[in-house]
């Protein structure tokens, strides 16, 4: 076999298939390390890696290989990953998407990071992502956006891989990296993952360390993997999640073996349609992909029940008050004194004014001046505690369905991936994408999007599959049943 | 797939996915007041005012158009005055959990090159600021 035809099947081992092939000596980290720098190296049209690590990669792999030799594999032991630029890396660039933080080298690495390095994965590079995560395209990014490794069909055009973990579902979705990490505070792994045809996940509130995460919003900001599979995801959520002291929100709770529950039998678990999901003007493939989603249940075994969540219309806007006063509050910080940009001025309020002004994107500083408005005197009642009691009205509906079912399952987008320019002229109609996925985040439940079938332009779409808090391994075993059910195949054609 | 059916149908609000939000104008000409008395509209000068709360530079030419914005998007969230709350505790933690405390020790320190590292600009492991007092 020539080098070329086994980089190429190299790249196409999953991250299971790749773990079991490293343990049997097949492959060696390195040459698996090496193939996929080639990739990130190859795939630079998708602006998906803002910073390439690949002598850190290439060290890292080595050290995998001494481990693997001495039979000391640890869960993840030389799979390459892409790290989104949100995550703290020590001694590696960390600029969260933004010209604020561009040059930031933390000094400290992240929980999530240290507890994947501590399982053996290896860092190929960060991920570009909307600035603070606050995006659902990838456009707001200060590093330009991402492109989609999908096109529609005849199409020409650069379509979005969704945001703000765009970089990460690019990077996945174009066989860069074997898994990924993302946060999801709205939606930003579950939408990127519907929209590039890869599996994302969203664990519990607390499953994961916010410690070395930048901040956006705190009690709805949750990290998790983008992966090609739901084993995958499940291998390398397992990794990342754990107790840490270091944030005071983490949970203490036993993390199982997710990967266990993959292949599970569904059959008589019940699974709940929120009727409040199917809208009006729903595009018609959303709604067959759903009743497609609901059949695949059906044959696996499983009870369908109707069940109502009936705040659902008030979440995004809830979050639009909620999100917004919590950023406002945790981009305090960038004020250009300790580190980050720093602008000239005449006096010291000028400093701040001009280097936030010209630090911050547009977007960041609608949310940031949302957020400054609503927590301010005066209407602090009326919007901001308003939105935390509507907040509890979702987290009951929840908590009522939860009662008889064990899972619900909705779409994971309103629509397939959209073109670069199209929706970012009007920010409502951008943060309809979250529409779907922005419930799990204000009730803090684990969620998941499984590719499930393609539009008719050929663009990937997903089912989203919630679950009771804690209880992700249900959804891992209704998200793998859909998965196997599906069968999704496709790839995107290579034209970059 | 049809990202643009909603508005072809004229769905209330140019969201492209045909979602039944009014229009923020609905909200700002309705007659019913809301439960909770509100001007859910902010005009230049409130604009003015938040930036600066803000911290945030914000020339002459663009005050207007961020009056727009977000006047378009706290009109959308005005619906949030429809949701009957009485009685509802408001929300701050999703999992019930006791705030953990630790032994008040020093766990990390000394490390005044590092805490530095990234300033703008430094001298002798001290931030150096612009004149705070003048």
């Amino acid at each position: 076999m020539d080098t070329a035809t086994l980089a190429t099947d190299l790249l196409d081992l999953t991250l299971a298939d790749a773990l079991e092939a490293l343990k049997a000596k097949k492959i060696s980290a390195t040459e698996l390390t090496e193939a996929y720098i080639t990739a990130m190296e190859g795939g630079r049209a998708l602006n998906a890696y803002t910073t390439e690590t690949p002598d850190k990669a290439r060290e890292m792999a080595k050290a995998s290989d001494a481990r693997l030799a001495k039979g000391e594999a640890g869960l993840l032991e030389g799979i390459p990953l892409g790290i989104k630029e949100l995550f703290c890396t020590e001694g590696v660039e960390t600029n969260a998407g933004s010209k604020i933080l561009k040059g930031f080298v933390p000094p400290y690495e992240s929980t999530v990071t240290q507890n994947l390095w501590d399982a053996g994965a290896v860092m190929l590079g960060k991920l570009n992502m909307d600035e603070f995560a606050m995006g659902s395209s990838n456009e707001t990014s200060a590093f330009g956006p991402v492109a989609n490794p999908w096109r529609a069909q005849g199409s020409n055009g650069t379509f979005t891989p969704g945001g703000s973990s765009g970089g990460s579902a690019s990077a996945v979705a174009g066989l860069m990296c074997l898994g990924a990490t993302g946060s999801d505070t709205g939606g930003s792994i579950r939408q990127p993952a519907a929209f590039t045809g890869t599996v994302g996940i969203k664990p519990t509130y607390g499953r994961c360390s916010r410690f070395g995460m930048v901040a956006f919003a705190s009690s709805l900001d949750q990290a998790g993997p983008i992966t090609r599979t739901v084993k995958d995801s499940a291998l390398m959520l397992q990794a990342m999640c754990g107790h840490d002291e270091k944030d005071s929100t983490s949970l203490t709770a036993e993390v199982p073996n997710f990967a266990a529950s993959c292949g599970k039998s569904i059959k008589g678990m019940k699974i709940g349609i929120p009727k409040e999901y199917r809208m009006d003007g729903m595009p018609a493939e959303i709604e067959t992909l759903w009743s497609q989603g609901i059949a695949w249940l059906k044959d696996a075994g499983a009870e369908i029940v109707d069940v109502s969540l009936p705040h659902t219309k008030y979440a995004l806007p809830c979050y639009y008050i909620i999100a917004p006063a919590e950023a406002s509050s945790n981009l305090a910080r960038y004020d250009g004194m300790r580190f980050g940009y720093r602008a000239e001025g005449k006096t010291l309020a000028e400093v701040y004014q001009n280097t936030r002004s010209e630090g911050f994107g547009e977007e960041v500083k609608r949310r940031v001046m949302i957020g400054t408005y609503v927590l301010s005197a005066g209407y602090y009642d009326a919007y901001y505690l308003r939105a935390l009691k509507v907040r509890r009205r979702i987290a009951q509906d929840f908590d009522e369905v939860f009662k008889s079912v064990d899972a619900l399952l909705t779409p994971s987008t309103p629509s397939a991936a959209f073109q670069l320019g199209e929706r970012s002229a009007d920010p409502i109609s951008m943060y309809l994408n979250d529409i779907f996925t922005v419930t799990g985040n204000l009730a803090g439940l684990p969620g998941i999007s499984v590719p499930a079938g393609l539009d008719a332009q050929g663009l990937p779409l997903g089912l989203q599959v919630l679950g009771r808090a804690l209880d992700e391994e249900t959804v891992f075993a209704v998200g793998s049943a859909l998965e196997r059910a599906a069968g999704f195949a496709a790839k995107p054609e290579k034209w970059w | 797939m049809s990202v643009g059916k909603g508005q072809e149908e004229g769905a209330g609000h140019p969201s492209g996915i045909g979602i039944d939000i009014p229009p923020p104008s609905a909200f700002l000409t309705r007659s019913q007041k809301p439960k909770v008395s509100l001007t859910m509209s902010v005009d230049d000068a409130t604009i003015r005012k938040v930036a600066k709360l803000a911290h945030i530079a914000i020339k002459d030419e663009d005050v207007h158009p961020m009056t727009e914005k977000l006047n378009g998007i706290l009109g959308w969230i005005e619906q949030l005055n429809e949701v009957d709350v009485d009685g509802i505790e408001p929300m701050t933690t999703c999992i019930p959990m006791t705030q953990p405390l630790r032994e008040d020790v020093v766990t990390d320190g000394g490390k005044p090159e590092a805490v530095t590292a990234n300033a703008p600009k430094s001298d002798h492991n001290f931030f150096v600021v612009p004149k705070v007092v003048e």
